[in-house]
């Protein structure tokens, strides 16, 4: 009976056991380095990347973060692991 | 200059940057290109493994892959066509401390390269082998190669390839290898959990990674940019690891088929270093 009152939170439901872990993340893009191949933005699954509408002086579209996507990055890193161009990073935001 | 002079902004750091020659990037592989995965790939597994950076080498041969030679920031040499796996080989005899990675594409290794590659596997040689495989002969235009697969049109079979191409993992695993895998560039994450496994492995050890050749494979055969080339690779993936000896043989790369990637070859075998110390040994104790 003490276990099953521990469970009850001051609204009555039960508390979930595991607290759940979700992580955040901020994106980096070093645009200079982008070249446009889209595999960030393609394969990123929170799909928080698009490609920007200005040029780099190399003449590419550098990836960039959707306007209001900011706080959606779950820090998996594809994008930085995936990226061949070693321009896009991600630090993850502590708890 | 005083000790109050303002300091200029650090630029902005990757990760990777302290493993890169990073005033050259961005690299200079097309955009959809996969060969900077690999290479990232690669560096994560010696960081990973904890390999001395003074005991890592990357042998590059004659390609687009061999370029990685300019990116990484190790002890790395630009051979000449074919020859990747006999200098990766002097390198390790000479310095059996070294690390030594041979890292080249399916035309260097298996084309011109294509005896090296099996008397190096089947002696047991003490290198890991990295296969870029993008199934043509990416930097002279597309020309069809020995992993061109079968009826895919290249620039030298505009009709279609007539041949049969190799199957690399086959191939390495017949030979003697002692550790075969396949992914795409698509599979990062298993990719750079395999190297962080195998660069510290003992025995002659095979990767073959499938990748992206937007301006020739993925043109020609209408597959599309790059993305469109590793969406192609998500569509068709079929992952089996740890496959029977009677089931590499199905591993076949076929258009518009399912590609098997995993790690298929997971064994022991002694390594030619090992046998021959105890050849010289032998030979040494006779004459005495």
């Amino acid at each position: 009976m003490a276990i099953a009152n521990s469970l009850q939170t001051s609204h009555g439901s039960r508390a979930p056991i595991d607290k759940p872990t979700r992580h955040h993340g901020t994106v980096h893009v070093i645009e200079l380095r982008c070249k446009e191949c889209n595999f960030c933005v393609q394969f990123c699954p929170e799909e928080v990347l698009e490609i920007s509408d200005h040029y780099t002086p190399r003449g590419y579209r550098p990836a960039r973060v959707k306007t209001g996507k900011e706080g959606d990055c779950i820090a998996c890193r594809f994008c930085e692991h995936v990226c061949p161009d070693y321009a896009i990073y991600v630090v993850e935001d502590s708890p | 200059m005083t000790a109050n002079a303002e300091v200029a902004l650090p630029p902005e750091l990757h990760p990777y940057d302290h493993l890169l020659r990073s005033a050259d990037l961005p690299t200079i592989w097309c955009p959809g290109c996969g060969i900077g995965t690999a290479v990232g790939a690669l560096i994560y597994g010696f960081e990973q493994a904890g390999v001395p950076k003074e005991k890592r080498v990357i042998v590059g041969g004659i390609g687009c892959s061999s370029r990685i030679v300019f990116y990484a920031k190790t002890d790395a040499y630009h051979t000449t066509h074919g020859r990747t796996i006999p200098f990766a080989t002097g390198l390790k005899l000479c310095n059996p401390s070294l690390n030594v990675v041979a890292f080249a594409g399916d035309g260097d290794l298996f084309a011109i390269g294509g005896n090296h590659f099996i008397h190096a596997a089947r002696r047991n040689m003490d290198i890991l082998v990295v296969c870029i495989n993008n199934f043509n002969y990416g930097m002279t235009g597309g020309q069809g190669g020995p992993t061109t697969p079968a009826g895919a049109l290249s620039t030298t079979t505009p009709y279609g390839n007539p041949e049969f191409p190799f199957n690399l993992p086959n191939l390495a695993w017949a030979t003697g290898a002692t550790y075969v895998a396949r992914w795409t560039t698509l599979d990062v994450r298993r990719l750079r959990n395999t190297f962080a496994d195998v660069v510290n492995r003992h025995g002659f050890r095979f990767v073959e990674i499938l990748t992206p050749c937007p301006v020739s494979f993925g043109k020609t055969n209408k597959i599309g940019s790059g993305v469109e080339e590793m969406e192609y690779y998500q569509a068709l993936e079929v992952l089996k690891s740890r496959v029977e000896s009677t089931e590499i043989t199905k591993t076949d790369i076929e258009l518009g088929k399912p590609i098997v990637v995993g790690t298929f070859v997971d064994r022991e075998r002694e390594t030619f270093r090992e046998r021959y110390v105890r050849v010289v040994a032998k030979a040494r104790g006779s004459k005495s």
